[in-house]
């Protein structure tokens, strides 16, 4: 009986372990860091909690003036076989990363279905810069560098990560549907890098994304199976936006799927207080399935 | 206990479902238009037939195609609790306006909207008679009977509404296919003659199930057309989807509260069949919406 009872707590306590284990580590986007860095923020990198759509730890951090990017690897916790995985890109409009809302509280549910999350905090158009501005737009440039620099690494990673590389897709939200955008559509490919095998996502999903005519003209055949959802109500990234990069997947024969909302605006993340929009993580899920990136 | 009061109480119990539910729950049938009302633009040479789909069958064991339609009707299919009016939606099957889908678009469709609460209301309209195409301009004018079948059948509903325990204010239509195409009709108001004052048959409320769209219908999106809720799969190659885009794009310039889901998979026809992948969502879609409309309440349970 009491051997019994010393194995329960044994199993108990190795199951906490796992646990434990899986605690998320960081891992630099550069290893070798960035020479002539032309991201200069007058300030240095801050993290400002938002009062709006708190998670229930109270949380909804943007960071501001990141200089030296970062990906957050949110294991799932226990695997005997790689899993799929999802490189996310949070949104801020390129002047910060919404780490929580289109993070870390993503990353969280990803690992609840079985999926590995890298959260991308890349770097961001300094507050003292006009993103809009020339000076603005290059930066974005290196941005989008950034975004397919880690989707590069995570699967450089996938055998020490325990990835399954046929899985491995990207999740954007706003300006991170941008990047998300980009990294499908190469807009941007290393140099000495083979796109097929090194980068190219093997799914992608938009969320209330800032796709653009950049975008649209870059569409072929050759794009994962997509899933967009966006609300029609959205003033941000407005749903027609989505609709003309949706159509040119459909040009393209591309498989995708696209849910426009009624309501929800932008920003809504998982969707969770925001009425029906929170159906989208539970329709990804079964499209998921549908691809063959997750099991039944 | 007196006899009297044995017999109260039997009655009691006998008739107590009337009391709490108001009115029987039993299906019935009605003719769209009464004797000497209907034009005579379509006649079929040959009797009504019923062909039963091999595949694809409902729970009752098959899948009923009416072909050579003559006699419009509409089947009144009650919601089950009666305690207080109900939300009712007119249903279209579609079948290419050569035959009416009657079960996978019709009956099931109103099983379903039944266990919702909703009054389901399936209309068997006129189909054109064999070697008419819907495209050619004989099947277009003809095409346009078929919508009048529609629009009565609709105003019925509204002029019963209190007869039948129906709210006023949440009748809406529901179209499959062709049906979506009559839908679409009603509400963008391109059927050329009006019968009936729109007052009569507007809808408060409209869904879309791959619908056929024309042209002109696209074009007559405006500002005054129903809250509606639009899905079609992205490899339907029957009413292709980029036309449901064309649709669902002007009703955003129009600001009509709408909402368009584009499936992935599921080709058309797919009904409300549980077995289909992503597109088996829609349902459970619609109801979210229906919720969020204040249609119905708490029906949705999530997917």
């Amino acid at each position: 009986m009491i051997q019994l009872k010393s194995l329960q707590l044994f199993l108990i306590l190795n199951l906490m372990g796992s646990v434990i284990l899986a605690k998320p580590f960081t891992v630099p986007l550069y290893k070798d860091g960035i020479k002539d860095n032309p991201f200069k923020p007058i300030n240095d990198e801050k993290t400002v909690n938002r009062q709006a759509d708190q998670n229930e730890k109270g949380l909804n951090r943007a960071i501001y003036n990141v200089t030296d990017p970062d990906l957050m690897v949110y294991k799932v916790p226990k695997s005997d076989k790689p899993t799929a995985a999802v490189v996310v890109f949070p949104g801020g409009g390129f002047t910060h990363v919404t780490i929580d809302k289109e993070g870390i509280d993503v990353a969280e549910w990803l690992n609840g279905i079985g999926i590995t999350a890298v959260i991308v905090k890349y770097r961001t158009v300094p507050e003292d810069y006009d993103r809009g501005s020339e000076e603005g737009l290059k930066l974005r440039e290196l941005i989008v560098e950034d975004a397919v620099n880690a989707v590069y690494v995570s699967r450089k990673h996938a055998t020490e990560w325990n990835l399954d590389v046929e899985k491995i897709g990207v999740m954007g939200f706003s300006a991170g549907g941008y990047l998300s955008g980009a990294v499908i559509t190469q807009m941007y490919v290393p140099d000495n890098v083979d796109y097929e095998s090194a980068i190219r996502p093997d799914f992608a999903c938009l969320i209330y994304p800032g796709v653009n005519k950049q975008h649209n003209s870059r569409v072929d055949s050759t794009l994962p199976p997509v899933f967009i959802t966006v609300a029609a109500d959205d003033q941000t990234t407005p749903a027609p936006r989505s609709i003309s990069f949706y159509e040119k997947l459909y040009e393209n024969s591309i498989p995708a799927e696209l849910h426009v909302f009624q309501n929800g605006s932008h920003g809504f993340g998982l969707g969770e207080n925001r009425g029906m929009v929170n159906s989208w993580p539970q329709l990804f899920e079964k499209w998921l399935v549908e691809n063959g990136i997750l099991d039944k | 206990m007196s006899k009297t009061i044995k017999v109260f109480l039997i009655c009691l119990w006998i008739f107590m479902p009337i009391f709490v539910y108001g009115i029987s729950a039993e299906p019935f049938t009605l003719a769209i238009y009464s004797k000497g009302e209907i034009d005579n633009t379509i006649v079929h040479q040959i009797p009504e037939e019923v062909k039963k789909a091999p595949s694809r069958i409902n729970k009752l064991g098959y899948n009923r195609g009416y072909y050579n339609v003559s006699t419009p009707e509409l089947t009144v299919f009650p919601a089950i609790d009666q305690s207080k009016p109900t939300p009712a939606i007119v249903v279209f099957p579609g079948g290419g306006f050569t035959h009416i889908t009657y079960d996978k678009e019709g009956t099931m469709i109103a099983d379903w909207l039944n266990s919702l609460g909703i009054t389901a209301i399936v209309v068997k309209y006129r189909t054109l008679p064999k070697g008419i195409h819907r495209n050619s301009e004989e099947g277009k004018k003809l095409v346009l009977s078929i919508v009048d079948d529609c629009i009565h059948a609709v105003s019925i509903v509204n002029t019963n509404a209190a007869e039948w325990n129906i709210d006023p204010d949440k009748i809406g239509i529901m179209g499959f296919s062709a049906g979506g195409r009559i839908c679409a009709s009603i509400i963008t108001q391109t059927h050329s003659h009006h019968p009936i004052d729109y007052d009569n048959y507007k809808p408060d409320f409209c869904c879309l199930v791959y619908p056929g769209l024309s042209e002109q219908q696209i074009e007559s999106v405006n500002a005054d057309l129903p809250p509606t809720f639009i899905t079609v799969a992205r490899d339907d190659k029957v009413t292709p989807a980029n036309k449901t885009i064309d649709l669902y794009s002007k009703m955003l310039i129009a600001n009509v509260p709408s909402e368009m889901h584009i499936f992935m998979n599921g080709a058309h026809g797919f009904g409300i069949y549980k077995d289909r992948g992503v597109v088996s969502n829609w349902p459970l879609l619609f109801e979210n919406w229906m919720d969020k409309l204040e249609i119905t309440s708490h029906n949705s349970q999530g997917l």
